[in-house]
């Protein structure tokens, strides 16, 4: 994943089709792709007029998905926006052996079809094995079909969202800057909070709201791993792929609505944020 | 003694970065270390600072040992070649980072930051980000973040090496007024030689991680007692010849030996003749200075201010270069190919080494 926002248009180079043309070739893939869909989902989920629609996503079991959905990939967000940080921290300034490999696995979870990470989690925390025996029976933590579960998958497939946008802002921080501030008394805390901290935290929070994003809607892995236990372990993509097992086309759509907005809203910050950013 | 180094030394495996330095600098007094690129300057610039450990050897700061302190505890205010500003900070900002870690209250702070920008005629910009600094205002501002907390020592490395030439005269102008102004002891690095005489009050020559030798700008340019002084402080002739007793044998020339070289008498040693002192005339009666020999003109060349003449002197089959004066030049009506004599007006001695 590459998140460059290069602050300067490049030299355009000559293209043989002219350039309506591929303006033209660009933005109707864009239609077709992306926003005929999207059109056709918000006119769905409101065909209905807005007091079904209200029905639709304010049923028990739909906000129940919704929150669910929404708590537990900000959680994950939160967490691997701290310990992505951390890592890229690791990967960038200090030397260990198998560095390299880290380096690759990093992208791992892009690449694993999300039903295989339900998988292998089920194979680990299940109830019969040993560690999810251990931490139901010893420690009274149910992670398969819970909450828990459902947050261990989104953490594993969020994990390089926050390390690859942070990683090549750190690689390419200056050292005499933070020299600097040692020079003029500030401790190494004050130098990472005061210095690294503001040059990283705009890679940081788009790191983190593309893998809230991605989250939002993690159906694969989630359907293996929550147990799909309505007002408990529903998430709302799960929900909606209940909904339209069952025929019910117009609750599926309104609820895709809810999530389309919160993407939405997520995305326009993150483009937010690299606009607001003029220093970089 | 502002600042006293006693043998400090740094290795980087095997090779030696810095060997055994040793330097005194007094209070107020503007030093500038002179040294080619890999010569270890900037290294022990960032010892001095605590950025790079020592390995061994002691450093201290007015009086106090600070070869065990972390830079945080030094007291001194560092310059980087590339001005490191926080990005993220206007330039106002940047200068009052070391206030605020100092916890001066904000009031006075301001007025500290105020008085700077002025200091460093940048009033009016203090507003302003990094970005929309020009190259030569961000230098500026990264010494008045250094000089922010008032420390007991200013510490440049290259400070204007990535600036334009023009800029660069006028920075160093600025610097040496601040400087004088606040009475702050400096030490800037550069392998600049006109930065150096323009700047300093003594320079000190480092090559190979070592220190040549110290001395005023006309000291070091006029009267080096290293070779590579000599060669490194602008061009220079060096012919081989003998001392004895007061008198120097150059061939068949005799010429008295200059003063201060006591020390190489009966020896083999090097005449060193600054172009600028190095005349030409068609005839030897119209030399001021003493003979040196005959040859033919090589090579006239445009240098500025003055002209560059190179002179195969037959004698010794070796070429003199020449710096004459335009009008000279013309007076003498000289093109390559023609028949000169050589003349010194004033020289020194370097030992054979």
């Amino acid at each position: 994943m590459q998140l460059a926002f290069p602050a300067k248009a490049a030299a355009r180079p000559h293209l043989p089709f002219g350039e309506w043309g591929l303006r033209a070739a660009a933005i109707t893939y864009l239609i077709v792709l992306i926003a005929i869909p999207v059109i056709v989902i918000n006119i769905e989920g409101l065909r209905g007029g807005l007091d079904l629609f209200w029905t639709d996503i304010t049923r028990p079991a739909a906000l129940s998905a919704l929150w669910l959905s929404i708590w537990t990939a900000g959680v994950m967000a939160v967490v691997n926006t701290i310990m992505g940080t951390l890592t890229a921290y690791v990967l960038v300034f200090y030397k260990f052996p198998g560095k390299r490999l880290l380096d690759s696995v990093i992208d791992l979870p892009f690449a694993i079809p999300t039903l295989v990470t339900g998988v292998m989690l089920v194979l680990l925390y299940g109830p019969q094995t040993l560690i999810g025996g251990f931490l139901d029976q010893q420690l009274g933590i149910r992670v398969l079909f819970a909450p828990p579960g459902i947050i261990l998958a989104l953490l594993f497939l969020g994990y390089p969202f926050v390390i690859r946008a942070v990683q090549p802002v750190l690689a390419g921080l200056d050292a005499n800057q933070q020299e600097a501030a040692f020079t003029l008394g500030a401790s190494s805390w004050v130098t990472f909070r005061r210095v690294v901290l503001p040059a990283i935290f705009p890679a940081m929070i788009t790191g983190g709201l593309l893998g809230f994003a991605r989250a939002l809607g993690e159906f694969g892995s989630i359907v293996i791993v929550s147990g799909n236990i309505p007002m408990r372990s529903q998430t709302a993509a799960v929900y909606i792929f209940g909904q339209v097992e069952g025929g019910n086309m117009a609750a599926a759509s309104s609820v895709s609505v809810i999530l389309l907005l919160v993407s939405l809203v997520v995305t326009l910050g993150v483009d937010f944020i690299y606009r607001r950013k003029s220093y970089a | 003694m502002s600042i006293l180094l006693n043998k400090v030394s740094k290795k980087y495996g095997a090779q030696n970065i810095v060997r055994e330095f040793s330097l005194e600098i007094e209070s107020g007094e503007l030093f500038v270390l002179l040294g080619p690129s890999g010569s270890g300057k900037s290294t022990l610039l960032r010892m001095i600072a605590g950025l790079t450990p020592q390995d061994t050897g002691e450093i201290y700061l007015n009086d106090r040992n600070v070869t065990a302190l972390s830079p945080q505890k030094r007291g001194i205010g560092f310059v980087f070649q590339n001005y490191s500003l926080f990005q993220h900070m206007t330039a106002a900002q940047n200068i009052a980072f070391g206030l605020e870690i100092l916890r001066v209250p904000k009031a006075e702070r301001d007025e500290r930051v105020h008085e700077l920008l002025g200091l460093i005629g940048m009033a009016d910009l203090g507003n302003r980000m990094p970005s929309q600094l020009s190259g030569g205002q961000q230098q500026r501002v990264a010494v008045a973040r250094a000089l922010a907390q008032r420390p007991e020592v200013l510490l440049l490395d290259e400070p204007f090496g990535a600036l334009d030439v023009k800029i660069r005269a006028q920075l160093r102008q600025n610097l040496r007024d601040i400087q004088q102004r606040l009475n702050v002891t400096a030490i800037l690095v550069t392998h600049d030689q006109d930065e150096a005489f323009e700047l300093a009050d003594r320079i000190g020559v480092i090559d190979g991680g070592e220190l040549l030798e110290v001395g005023t700008p006309y000291q070091l340019y006029r009267k080096p007692q290293h070779r590579f002084t000599a060669t490194f402080l602008g061009s220079v002739n060096l012919l081989a010849a003998e001392r004895n007793g007061t008198t120097i044998h150059l061939g068949d020339k005799r010429l008295p030996a200059p003063p201060q070289t006591d020390h190489l008498a009966g020896q083999s040693v090097e005449m060193m003749l600054r172009p600028e002192s190095v005349e030409i005339a068609l005839t030897p009666e119209n030399l001021e200075g003493h003979l040196l020999g005959s040859g033919i003109v090589e090579s006239i060349a445009f240098a500025g201010v003055l002209e560059r003449v190179a002179i195969r002197v037959q004698d010794w089959e070796q070429t003199v270069h020449a710096l004459v004066n335009p009008d000279k030049a013309r007076e003498l009506n000289i093109r390559p190919g023609d028949h000169v004599y050589v003349g010194v007006r004033d020289f020194h001695l370097l030992p054979l080494n």
